[in-house]
């Protein structure tokens, strides 16, 4: 079957980034391009980017995301989507499209209204659930949006998640078939963690000579588990290490409060936002990776430290016990500080040891390149297709307005 | 045949103000002309279909999402619902030439992508305007009401009012050109047969 041309929606695509969708979107998309699949992605606005161009084949649409003040963050989502839906239905009547791709909740609206206008089957990819982000829903504001996820999911043909975790959430909280659900992981490109980079400027720029480099990777919120890394530093306070914190979040303030109240300024440096090439150099440089998440879907940070070759010590939480293996890949640990400092006292006094675990993960993260993660996606387009081109549920000619005094 | 898609957030069980009444009043009016009327309009309620005669159906749409934080969340998610009903009756009816009439803000979005999608006639009638229901108000939901009514003036193929005040403060506050507006008092006799004449002429020219 000749592949579907296809339209994404998701609110970021670089350069606009707020958190994991945007690579995940570039990667998916461009490796899809690369099987021959012809991908328009539909994308809120970001200063300096073009309203329209080609990257690396795929066709992206920038629309005017909504700029003028909102009560809220959902009212803003509500109204970018009125504007994302009125976009697309002129890129839809223009192009031969023949599936709709939406990325998690914030473009449900627009990606369903899209679906019965043009009658196109729609996929949703799961990235998380505000279930699991928040530990549960606890007022109206989350119920909306969890709300909008299940409504999102009942609508869509296929769900994809990227993990089992994920799946069996969205099963268990959604009440979903099983048989809709399809696991697709996330993926990485190895090259640019293979590039030339001048390592020892990376590493003189965040640590001492004799200091060793402890590396968190993440957002600055309750669910990633940062706050127990820096309850962990005093315990570790032997073994001079610099543990770098690269990220920003809603808890940054208080990791900043919590650090000096610790005494450990000069061992915690939070860098905030970094570029991609300077995260890349410090994955590389590490003589560890903390990833100690209390709820993660996947875990592209997993991905990034194998790759780069970053002994790993984390929680294993979701998605993250999926893609990595206790004494094989990593060294799991639970989440609390005694426990996460046992675990990185281990990496780094064990250079036999971390070493192993080091070449394992590289090995392991090979499985892991995007064009493996697109001919599974492709799986799911074409069983989608195939059931669509067999129904009825089709879009038919209109007719055009001719009326007669 | 020419059949009008009266899309409204209120009709008669629901009523919420005057909205309910004219649009009620303009489905007899229309139907007096002969001309059949679907109505596209919300109610919380297991019924999704109704039809009232030979010339008047009902679709009832109800809001996929709860709970709600405001009535434009309400609204905003509710429109995804009528594109839904909306287009599944175009492709259900394509013997059937339709013009879309939208009464006021609320599915203003829908009009629009329905118009881009489908090639849908779209008129906008305006009752009130959020700068008379808020006068002055700078908060920010007020802001996107008035947002949606700006996008639906420039957006629909031509607004319906009922007074040629209600046309003045168009024209003056939107940068509205003015034969893009026809008033048509709905005081006067044989009301409903100006308007159907105005949904012949948008049928026909998409005058915008």
């Amino acid at each position: 079957m000749q592949a579907p041309n296809v339209l994404m929606l998701s609110w970021e695509f670089p350069p606009r980034i707020v958190g994991g969708l945007a690579p995940h979107v570039y990667e998916l998309s461009r490796a899809l391009v690369k099987k021959g699949v012809e991908v328009h992605v539909a994308t809120c606005d970001f200063p300096g980017a073009e309203a329209f161009e080609v990257v690396d084949g795929i066709k992206v649409h920038r629309i005017d995301s909504y700029g003028y003040p909102t009560p809220d963050f959902a009212t803003w989502i509500s109204m970018m989507n009125v504007n994302l839906k009125r976009e697309v239905s002129t890129i839809l009547s223009e192009n031969d499209i023949n599936l709709i791709h939406a990325h998690d909740w914030l473009v449900a609206s627009a990606s369903i209204g899209l679906k019965h206008m043009f009658r196109l089957p729609l996929v949703a990819t799961i990235h998380s659930t505000e279930y699991g982000r928040r530990g549960g829903v606890h007022n109206d504001y989350q119920r909306m949006i969890g709300s909008t996820e299940a409504w999102l999911i009942k609508e869509a043909w296929r769900i994809i998640c990227c993990s089992r975790f994920m799946a069996n959430e969205i099963i268990s909280a959604y009440k979903v078939s099983d048989y809709r659900v399809d696991i697709v992981p996330n993926g990485i490109d190895p090259k640019p963690f293979e590039a030339p980079m001048d390592l020892p400027a990376i590493r003189r720029r965040f640590a001492e000579p004799n200091e060793r480099l402890v590396l968190y990777v993440g957002r600055l919120v309750q669910e990633k588990g940062v706050s127990n890394l820096i309850e962990a530093t005093p315990f570790l306070s032997d073994l001079n290490i610099k543990f770098i914190v690269v990220g920003e979040g809603y808890m940054k303030e208080e990791l900043i409060r919590r650090v000096k109240e610790l005494g450990q300024e000069k061992k915690v440096y939070l860098t905030g936002f970094l570029d991609s090439e300077t995260i890349r150099g410090l994955f590389r440089v590490a003589d560890a990776c903390v990833i100690p998440s209390i709820y993660e879907p996947f875990g592209i940070v997993a991905l990034e430290a194998m790759t780069a070759g970053a002994p790993i010590v984390t929680s294993g939480s979701g998605g993250l016990g999926e893609i990595l293996e206790h004494e094989k890949t990593a060294t799991f640990t639970a989440s609390n500080p005694g426990s996460i400092a046992w675990g990185v006292r281990r990496v780094l006094t064990n250079p036999q040891y971390s070493e192993a675990l080091r070449l394992e993960a590289q090995r392991e993260a090979a499985s892991y390149e995007w064009g493996a993660i697109a001919t599974s996606t492709l799986g799911t387009y074409s069983r989608i297709m195939s059931e669509y081109n067999e129904g009825n549920w089709k879009p038919s000619r209109i007719k055009k307005p001719k009326v007669n005094n | 045949m020419l059949t009008p898609l009266i899309v409204s957030w209120e009709y008669p069980p629901r009523i919420v103000g005057d909205m309910a009444y004219y649009v009620e009043s303009l489905t007899e009016e229309l139907n007096k002309a002969k001309t059949s009327v679907s109505v596209v309009t919300c109610r919380d309620s297991t019924g999704k279909y109704e039809r009232r005669s030979d010339l008047l159906e009902i679709y009832w749409a109800s809001n996929p999402v709860a709970p709600h934080i405001s009535v434009l969340t309400w609204c905003l998610t509710l429109n995804a619902e009528i594109e839904r009903i909306v287009s599944d009756i175009i492709y259900d009816k394509k013997d059937v030439t339709h013009v879309l009439d939208i009464q006021d803000w609320h599915f203003v979005p829908a009009g629009v992508s329905l118009k881009r999608a489908h090639g849908l006639p779209f008129i906008l009638t305006v009752h009130s305007l959020e700068e008379q229901r808020s006068p002055g108000s700078s908060g920010a939901l007020s802001s996107c009401i008035r947002g949606l009514e700006t996008m639906g003036l420039i957006e629909s193929d031509l607004v319906l009012v009922k007074t040629d005040q209600m046309k003045a403060l168009i024209t003056e506050g939107y940068e509205v050109q003015k034969d893009k507006i026809v008033v048509v008092s709905n005081n006067g006799p044989n009301w409903g047969r100006r308007i159907l004449a105005v949904y012949r002429e948008v049928a026909k020219g998409r005058r915008a």
